[in-house]
C-alpha cells in the first residue's frame, strides 16, 4: 500500500549511502571503520552539512547559492585578522562574521529577488567579492592559531573523559536517547497516519527502518565512544538539523519556501510573499555558511586563503544527490554523509587533491543528471 | 471560380488526451479564392490551421488532407513550408531585437556557403516590403515598428518562401481599421498574383467585403460554408451559423438575492506590461454586487484576464491608474497579499501555470493562501490541516485517493475543485473566477456551477469571465461585454444571450 515510487527513490538514497559506505570500507581494507576515522568523517566534513542545510533551502526555491565557500573563507579571514593580527574580543570577531555573511546573504538575496538578477549570476558575483576579500583581509597570509573556545568548537570533544564500560559515556547516553527518539518517532509517526485513514507502510518496513537506522547511529556513536567521545560540532549539527527540519516541515514559512520553489506566480497568487521569502533563504545561507566557516578555521586551527574552495559544488552535490526539494532535510542529511564518506574514503586511500577533483565533478554530473532524470519521470 | 480545390480535408480529428477539438472536419479551399474561416473561441479554426502548416504533425490527428491533390504527411512546419504554404500566427514570431530583413530571412538565410550575403538579404527584403507596403528602411529593429507594420513584416517573411497557400489567424485583431483595410486589400493583391488566402478573423464586417467563402466551425465541426456569389453573408446569418445551439439542463438553477454594490471599479486604465505605450484597458468602469453572479464576455485578447490580474494586486501590467473601491471604499492593493487581505480571489485561467502548487499534496494545496490560521505555537497544526483538508473534500465532492495525494495526479475537474477550496477556505467575498470551467468534463462542470451558486447564495460576489457564451448565460445575472480593452456592453438577464454578445462585439470590432 505505500506509494511506490516514494519509497524507491527514498530507499534508492540509503542503498547508494550503503554501497558507497561498503564501497571504501572494502577498498581501505577496513580502515574506513577505524573509531578515529568514523569521528574523523564527522568532524572534517562538517562543513558539508552545515552548507547543505543552507543550501538545501536555495535550491528549494529555485535559486542557488555560489557564494557560500568565499563566505566560509572570508569567515576564517576575519577570525584571524581581528583576533590574531590584531586583539580584538572573540564575541566581537564572532559577530563581524555572522554579520558579514549574513550581509552578503541580504545584497545577493535582494538582487535576486527583487531585481529579478538570476541566483547564478549574482551569487557568483558575490564569490568573486568575497573571494577577493578574503585575500585581501589575510593579506596573502596564514593565520592562527585560534582562541582555544574557537578550537573546541570545531575540534574538541563533549565529556573527553567521562568514562562508562571503558568507553565514553556521553556517546552512549545520546545513543540511549537517540534509540528512545528513534522507536517513538515511529511510533507516533504510525499512530497518526493510521488515526486519519492514511496509508501506512506495512508492520516489517517499519521495522526494518528502524533497525537499520538504530544500527547505524549505534555503529557510528560506539566508535566515537571507543575513539574521543562525541566531538562538540556534532552537537552543533544535531542542533542545526532538527532546527531545520523543523522549519522545512512544520512552519508556515517552510511551507512558502517550496510552493515558491515549486510554481513561484502561483505562489505568488495565492498571497505567499515569494520575493521576502526569497531573501530570507539567502540571509540564512549566508548565516550558516559563515558558522561553517568557523567550523573550518577551528579546525584547521588556520585561516588560509585557500578556504573553502569548492564547497558550494559539495553542497549542491549533497542536496541534488538525495533529489533536491522533495528529499527534505534528512534527505539532504543523507546526501551529504554521501559526498562526506566519498570525501574521507578517498583521503584515506591517499588519493591526490587532483584526482579527488574529478571524481567530484563526476559525481556531480551524475547528481544533477539523475535529478534532472527523476523529475521529469515524476512528471510522466 | 472554378471548382479546383487546392486544399481539401477528409474527416479530419484531432484529440487533445479526452478532449476532442475537430471532429470530422470537412474543409475545402478553391485555388485562388479569399476564404474565410469563423467561429467562436474554441471552435477548432487554429487546431485546424496547425494540422495544415505542419505544426501538429502527421500521425497526431486523424484523417487526411490533400494539398494539390496531393496528400500531406507533414513532420514539419518545414515540410508546408517547402510546398508553398504559410501560416501567420496571431501572435507574431518576430525576433523584437532584430532587424526587418534579418527577420524576414530568419531560418532562410540568404547565404552562399555559410556567410550571409547581407547586400542581397536587404535589397530583397526591400523589394518584399515595397510590395506589401511596409515603407521602413530594412534595417529598423522590430522593437521600433507598431504592431501593424510587423504584422506586414510576417507577411513578407510568408512571400519570401514563394507561398502560394497563405494562412493568417486573426491578423488584423491588433490593427486599427485603416491598417486593417490595408492588409485586406493585399490579400485581394495578392489572389491577382495567384495566391490562395485563408483568413481566421471574427472581424466579419471588415472581411465580407473581401472573402469568397465563408466556412463556419462550431464545436469542432464544419457548419456549413457560405458561397459569396451564391449565398446570403451578411453579418447575422454568419453570426446565427456560429452560435446556433440548444440549450439543456446544463445549468443548475439559482434564486437570485443580489445585494448591495460591493465591487466597484472606476476609469481603470492598464498598459502592457512589456510595450509601455500599449494601451491593454482603457478606462474600464464597472461595478459587482453581493449574491450577484457577475460575467464578463468577450473574445480572447478583450483584456478579460489582464482586466483581473491587474485588479488582484497589480498583478498584471504597468502605468495602472484608476480606482477600486471595495464596500464603497476606495482601496490600495498593489500586491495580491493586499488584494487577499481586501477579501478579493483570482483563480487563473491556467490552473497549471498560476493555481496548483504541482508536488503538493491536496490538502497543502488548500492551505496555502490561510496557512496563518494554521499556526499553533510557532508551528503549522498538521492535525487541524488534515481535518480542514477532509471537510472540503467531502464539501466540495473531491475526487481523490486521500487529501495527501500530491495534486498532479487529479483531474482537471477535481484541482480545480482544490484550486476553489483554497479560496472558499480563505472566506474571500469577491471570486474572480477567470474560465472556471474551460478544460472540465461535463460532469465535473455542473458540480463546479453548484458550486458558485452555493458561494452566491451566501452572499459572495462572484465575477465570472467566460468565453462560453451558453455558460454565462445559463449562469449569470449581468454581463459585461469587453472588446479591445473596453466595456462595450451590460446587459441584465433578460437581455443576456448569444446575439446580442456577438453583436456588442462585431460592432465594435476595428474600433481603436
Amino acid at each position: 500500500m505505500k506509494n511506490k515510487s516514494i519509497s524507491l527513490s527514498k530507499y534508492g538514497l540509503v542503498i547508494s549511502l550503503v554501497v558507497v559506505v561498503l564501497f571504501f570500507g572494502i577498498i581501505t581494507g577496513g580502515n574506513m571503520f577505524v573509531p578515529m576515522n568514523v569521528t574523523n568523517i564527522f568532524m572534517q566534513n562538517s562543513y558539508l552539512i552545515i552548507l547543505s542545510v543552507g543550501m538545501y533551502f536555495c535550491l528549494s526555491t529555485g535559486s542557488v547559492d555560489l557564494s557560500c565557500g568565499s563566505v566560509v573563507a572570508v569567515a576564517g579571514a576575519i577570525l584571524g585578522f581581528m583576533t590574531v593580527t590584531n586583539s580584538y574580543p572573540l564575541w566581537l570577531t564572532i559577530l563581524c562574521i555572522i554579520l558579514c555573511g549574513g550581509l552578503l546573504g541580504l545584497f545577493q538575496g535582494s538582487l535576486i529577488a527583487y531585481f529579478g538578477v538570476p541566483a547564478f549570476i549574482a551569487t557568483l558575483g558575490g564569490e568573486l567579492v568575497f573571494r577577493g576579500a578574503n585575500t585581501v583581509i589575510l593579506d596573502s597570509q596564514t593565520l592562527g592559531p585560534f582562541d582555544p573556545a574557537v578550537q573546541y568548537f570545531a575540534a574538541g570533544y563533549i565529556m573527553r573523559d567521562f568514562k562508562l564500560f571503558g568507553m565514553n559515556g556521553f556517546c552512549l547516553i545520546v545513543l540511549a536517547v537517540g534509540i528512545v527518539a528513534i522507536i517513538f518517532n515511529e511510533v507516533s509517526t504510525r499512530r497518526k497516519r493510521q488515526k486519519y485513514g492514511f496509508t501506512v507502510p506495512a508492520v516489517y518496513a517499519s521495522v526494518l527502518k528502524v533497525i537499520a537506522i538504530i544500527f547505524a547511529l549505534s555503529f557510528v556513536m560506539i566508535s566515537m565512544a571507543m575513539y574521543n567521545g562525541m566531538p562538540f560540532i556534532l552537537l552543533v549539527l544535531i542542533a542545526i538539523i532538527l532546527v531545520y527540519s523543523f522549519i522545512a516541515n512544520k512552519t508556515a514559512f517552510g511551507r512558502h519556501v517550496f510552493a515558491v520553489g515549486a510554481n513561484r506566480s502561483a505562489a505568488r497568487l495565492s498571497g505567499v510573499k515569494d520575493k521576502a521569502t526569497i531573501l530570507i533563504v539567502f540571509v540564512n545561507a549566508g548565516l550558516l555558511a559563515s558558522v561553517a566557516g568557523i567550523a573550518v578555521a577551528g579546525r584547521l586551527n588556520a585561516a588560509t586563503s585557500l578556504a573553502g574552495t569548492g564547497y558550494e559544488l559539495e553542497a549542491i552535490s549533497s542536496v541534488l544527490i538525495a533529489g533536491g526539494a522533495r528529499a527534505g532535510i534528512m534527505g539532504t542529511l543523507v546526501g551529504a554523509t554521501i559526498m562526506a564518506v566519498l570525501n574521507n574514503g578517498m583521503s584515506v586511500l591517499g588519493l591526490g587533491a587532483d584526482v579527488q577533483k574529478i571524481v567530484k565533478g563526476i559525481v556531480l554530473l551524475l547528481a544533477v543528471g539523475f535529478d534532472i532524470y527523476s523529475k521529469s519521470k515524476a512528471e510522466n | 471560380m472554378s471548382s479546383d480545390y487546392i486544399l481539401e480535408t477528409k474527416n479530419i480529428t484531432k484529440r487533445f488526451w479526452n478532449v476532442v477539438a475537430l471532429n470530422n472536419v470537412n474543409f475545402k479551399v478553391r485555388r485562388g479564392e479569399i476564404h474565410v474561416l469563423c467561429g467562436e473561441n474554441g471552435a477548432g479554426k487554429s487546431t485546424l490551421m496547425n494540422i495544415i502548416s505542419g505544426v501538429y504533425h502527421y500521425g497526431n490527428y486523424e484523417g487526411d488532407f490533400y494539398y494539390n491533390g496531393e496528400l500531406c504527411q507533414f513532420r514539419s512546419v518545414n515540410d508546408s513550408v517547402e510546398k508553398g504554404i504559410s501560416i501567420i500566427h496571431q501572435h507574431l514570431a518576430l525576433i523584437p531585437l532584430l532587424t526587418i530583413a534579418e527577420n524576414i530571412f530568419l531560418g532562410n538565410e540568404q547565404s552562399k556557403n555559410g556567410v550571409i550575403d547581407w547586400q542581397s538579404t536587404k535589397q530583397r527584403a526591400k523589394e518584399l516590403m515595397d510590395r506589401v507596403g511596409l515603407h521602413e528602411s530594412p534595417d529598423t529593429k522590430i522593437k521600433d515598428i507598431g504592431v501593424g507594420k510587423r504584422q506586414l513584416v510576417e507577411i513578407c517573411k510568408a512571400i519570401s518562401k514563394n507561398v502560394k497557400l497563405l494562412i493568417l489567424d486573426e491578423p488584423t485583431a491588433a490593427l486599427n481599421e485603416e491598417e486593417s483595410d490595408k492588409l485586406l486589400q493585399m490579400l485581394k493583391t495578392f489572389q491577382k498574383d495567384g495566391i490562395t488566402s485563408i483568413l481566421i478573423t471574427h472581424k466579419l464586417n471588415e472581411v465580407t467585403k473581401v472573402c469568397d467563402t465563408i466556412t463556419i466551425l462550431r464545436d469542432g465541426s464544419t457548419i456549413e460554408s457560405l458561397d459569396r456569389e451564391k449565398d446570403d453573408v451578411s453579418q447575422g446569418r454568419i453570426i446565427k451559423s456560429m452560435v446556433g445551439r440548444e440549450l439543456t439542463n446544463l445549468y443548475p438553477p439559482r434564486e437570485s438575492k443580489i445585494g448591495e454594490v460591493t465591487f466597484e471599479l472606476r476609469d481603470w486604465n492598464v498598459y502592457d506590461p512589456h510595450f509601455s505605450d500599449i494601451e491593454v484597458l482603457h478606462k474600464v468602469n464597472m461595478n459587482a454586487r453581493k449574491g450577484e453572479v457577475l460575467g464578463i464576455a468577450g473574445l480572447m485578447g478583450a483584456g478579460r484576464t489582464e482586466l483581473a490580474m491587474s485588479v488582484f494586486g497589480k498583478s498584471y501590467g504597468q502605468k495602472i491608474t484608476g480606482e477600486v473601491l471595495i464596500n464603497g471604499q476606495k482601496v490600495r492593493m498593489n500586491n495580491t497579499a493586499q488584494a487577499i487581505g481586501h477579501g478579493l480571489a483570482y483563480v487563473s485561467e491556467d490552473r497549471h501555470e498560476y493555481g496548483l502548487i504541482s508536488g503538493m499534496s491536496v490538502k497543502d494545496n488548500i492551505s496555502l493562501a490561510s496557512l496563518k490560521d494554521f499556526v499553533k505555537n510557532g508551528a503549522l497544526d498538521s492535525d487541524k490541516e488534515i481535518i480542514v483538508a477532509k471537510e472540503y473534500k467531502e464539501k466540495m465532492r473531491i475526487k481523490c485517493r486521500d487529501v495527501d495525494q500530491k495534486v498532479d495526479a487529479l483531474s482537471g475537474g477535481n484541482q480545480q475543485k482544490v484550486i476553489l477550496s483554497r479560496w472558499i477556505l480563505k472566506n474571500a467575498d469577491i471570486l474572480i473566477l477567470d474560465e472556471p470551467t474551460r478544460g472540465i468534463d461535463v460532469g465535473s462542470k455542473y458540480e463546479i456551477y453548484e458550486i458558485i451558486n452555493q458561494l452566491a447564495e451566501e452572499g459572495k460576489c462572484i465575477i465570472f469571465i467566460s468565453s462560453d457564451m451558453p455558460e454565462l448565460i445559463g449562469m449569470c445575472d449581468r454581463v459585461y461585454v469587453l472588446n479591445e480593452g473596453r466595456v462595450v456592453k451590460e446587459l441584465n438577464r433578460p437581455d443576456i444571450s448569444q446575439e446580442n454578445i456577438m453583436a456588442a462585439i462585431m460592432e465594435t470590432g476595428g474600433a481603436k
